[in-house]
């Protein structure tokens, strides 16, 4: 166990002697998020998403609240999003949790009567905590429709008064009063339709009370880059440990590796010492990075026993992947290039340019069954969805059952090395 | 020091160690001639208890290589035909190191460093990457990493390939010194000119078997007075050997395309009848004669020169 501690402790001075690819590597991750906030931070949109998925709960079933909803079903809105009414609130926490929705807007009953008597109507609008940028965009939806909605409503409130003064037998029903209603409709309408810019309306759109809810993510800067960074600094991760296992490749190469077989270490101190090495470099390289990051990008780090299970697990994982790698590779280019085709394709199937939570359901499901999938989203579900460690068992159990694969492959292939004769 | 008997090894189809033994006093320089492919590393291999034998033991300082070969590295050092040094540290960061590989810890360990590199002529230089030293630093160092936990046995693996002369000399006195503190020394090497400078003993090993041992003296007589003719030009090996009934005493070492080698006495005067009869089998456009020596007693053992 000492040889193997010295031998870790031998490979990371060395790291730490000649670190300047390292350190260049490591500024990887902060420019490629610093370039996506650039792109998509402001605007929270990233690229040409698949429509958004809006449950609509009428609770109020009037012609208003009937409105709303095919206003929102409207076909100029179908490029954007996509309504469904659900029964109840169940059905719609039940279609939250599956990741089927990115929104539920509710109209409470009353919504119609409130609006006929010219009070303030309310309109429910709940984010899926889950999602991040999806939420937002079915939000400035909303937004949009309520804007014109309003206004429309300022045209209209007195013939709407009138109807509601015929139906409860205020004033009684007389063709003149139908006609004068059908008059201020038509002259409402038509101011309306006359308006060029909305822009100087001011506009409130009535929410409850979410004081007790995370805020929508991507709301903020630090909110978006603790979406994006873990994905970006794992993706980071799995070139510096290439570059550091190829280094554990070349010296066996130049016969390093044999010269300490000669000495009084092990072969298993050897082994173990090469594992060690690449775990602690990596851990202590995510933990550090992670810290920069959050100062940096304003991150709040929460629930640090969730974070530190999550990247210990992640980097045993890669260092098992690279130690695997290298043991099999017979020269330090084919190992390069293994690792390459695998870091690419991991990383574009484990969602690190854009989460895969945003992933249609299929490839959703697929990253968070890989390794480096599930952990980003582990970490995204802790710093941006406030879950707790219980909340992300399936990805801490998903990253460490990968990590122990692939560190008993590791064992595997460097041990049959290591018989040289 | 060291006893190995009756050492095999095979590879697959390849018998690379056929019955090797011998025995190495401590401060004695034992050396291991042959050329590429000959049994050499893998007779260091076994030493080091890197390489398992088919059949045979190897014992250093009394320990069984094969059944605890960390025990007996404690007693071993080794130094490679590589330079095996990390480059991106000092020479000091190496030495330290290994040295701990070798169990050295704290005071000792900054002592014996100290005293390795005053020795090797590096102090000055001890705190620069080694990347930034000459090949001589170099293999100084080499050998440092390989002394510093001053071991009872020292195993060389052809340390002076690619040296300028006077670095080689430079390190064979190093050796030489060494020896004399009462290490057993194993020198591999395929410079006969530096095993007959530097060892007590030599084993001639080819295709994994030990032809002649003995020391120096021993070798050239078993070598006997004879001398070595070396004929080059363009020759017919399948027209089969010329005929040499009327010159007695001429033996045909080896025929090729390009090389006939003979081994007989007084060559001068038999060079010219030699030439005649060659005429039938080819054409010679070089002719070298060989004094006695190691060198001569090699092509006779194994009928190639050791740079083959």
């Amino acid at each position: 166990m000492r040889a193997a501690l010295l031998i870790a402790s031998h490979h990371l001075k060395r790291v730490i002697r000649k670190p300047g690819l390292l350190l260049l590597l490591i500024a990887v991750p902060f420019t490629l998020a610093l370039i996506e906030y650039a792109a998509f931070g402001k605007t929270v949109a990233v690229g040409k998403l698949p429509p958004v998925q809006i449950l609509f709960l009428d609770e109020d079933d009037s012609l208003a609240s009937r409105f709303l909803f095919q206003a929102l079903s409207a076909d100029q809105m179908r490029e954007f999003i996509q309504a469904r009414s659900v029964g109840d609130r169940e059905e719609a926490k039940r279609m939250f949790q599956k990741n089927q929705a990115s929104a539920l807007v509710v109209t409470p009953a009353g919504f119609g009567s409130h609006l006929l008597d010219g009070q303030e109507a309310e309109i429910q609008f709940y984010g899926n905590p889950v999602q991040t940028f999806s939420p937002q965009i079915a939000a400035s939806a909303l937004e949009m429709l309520v804007l014109i909605a309003n206004q429309l409503y300022g045209e209209v409130a007195e013939p709407l008064k009138t109807i509601k003064s015929f139906t409860e037998g205020d004033v009684p029903t007389s063709e003149e009063g139908v006609a004068r209603v059908a008059v201020q409709f038509f002259q409402g309408f038509q101011k309306f339709g006359k308006l060029g810019s909305l822009q100087d309306l001011e506009v409130k759109l009535q929410r409850p009370d979410r004081s007790g809810e995370p805020a929508v993510s991507g709301s903020t800067p630090g909110r978006f880059f603790a979406f994006i960074f873990p994905g970006l600094l794992i993706f980071a991760l799995f070139f510096i440990s290439q570059i550091l296992a190829v280094r554990l490749l070349r010296d066996r190469m130049r016969g390093l590796q044999r010269r300490i077989l000669m000495t009084r270490a092990s072969r298993g101190s050897i082994l173990f010492g090469g594992i060690l090495y690449l775990v602690a470099a990596l851990f202590v390289l995510l933990l550090v990075v992670g810290f920069l990051a959050s100062l940096v990008f304003g991150i709040q780090l929460r629930d640090p026993l969730s974070l530190l299970i999550l990247t210990l697990g992640v980097s045993v994982f890669i260092a098992g992947l690279q130690l695997t790698i290298i043991g099999m590779a017979k020269t330090d280019r084919g190992a390069s290039f293994a690792a390459g085709v695998i870091i690419m394709f991991l990383a574009l199937l484990g969602g690190t340019f854009i989460p895969a939570e945003n992933y249609p359901p299929f490839f959703q499901a697929l990253a968070f069954r890989i390794p480096n999938g599930a952990a980003q989203q582990g970490i995204i579900d802790v710093l941006v969805h406030h879950r707790s460690l219980g909340e992300i068992g399936s990805h801490v159990i998903t990253t460490w059952i990968w990590a122990t694969i692939f560190l008993w492959t590791a064992i595997r292939a460097e041990g049959r090395r290591l018989k040289i004769g | 020091m060291i006893r190995i008997s009756h050492l095999n090894k095979s590879f697959g189809e390849v018998k690379a160690l056929r019955g090797i033994s011998f025995h190495v006093e401590a401060g004695e320089i034992y050396g291991l001639l042959g050329p590429n492919g000959a049994g050499k590393t893998t007779t260091i291999g076994v030493l080091c208890g890197l390489v398992i034998p088919d059949s045979g033991e190897a014992f250093l300082n009394g320990v069984d290589v094969i059944r605890a070969p960390v025990e007996a590295r404690r007693h071993l050092g080794v130094v490679p035909q590589e330079v095996t040094l990390y480059k991106e540290l000092s020479a000091r960061d190496n030495l330290g190191f290994f040295g701990q590989l070798y169990g050295l810890r704290g005071r000792e360990l900054k002592a014996r460093v100290d005293g390795v590199l005053t020795r090797m002529s590096l102090a000055d230089r001890s705190r620069e990457p080694v990347e930034r030293f000459s090949g001589g630093m170099l293999r100084r160092l080499n050998i440092a990493a390989g002394i510093l936990h001053r071991p009872k046995v020292l195993l060389l693996d052809e340390p002076t390939v690619g040296l300028d002369p006077q670095t080689r000399a430079a390190i064979l006195d190093l050796i030489r010194s060494i020896a004399k503190e009462g290490t057993a020394v194993v020198y591999t090497t395929h410079y006969m000119d530096e095993a007959e400078r530097l060892c007590d003993r030599i084993a001639i090993i080819d295709h994994g078997a030990i032809l002649a041992e003995g020391t120096l003296a021993q070798l050239k007589q078993a070598a006997g007075e004879r001398e070595i003719v070396a004929l080059r030009g363009t020759f017919r090996p399948d027209a089969g050997p010329p005929d040499l009934s009327s010159l007695p005493g001429v033996e045909i070492i080896k025929m090729t395309e390009e090389e006939i080698l003979f081994s007989l006495a007084n060559a001068e005067r038999q060079v010219s009848s030699i030439l005649e009869k060659i005429g039938a089998v080819g054409e010679v456009r070089e002719v070298a004669i060989r004094q006695p020596s190691l060198e001569n007693l090699f092509i006779k053992l194994t009928g190639r020169e050791l740079r083959d």
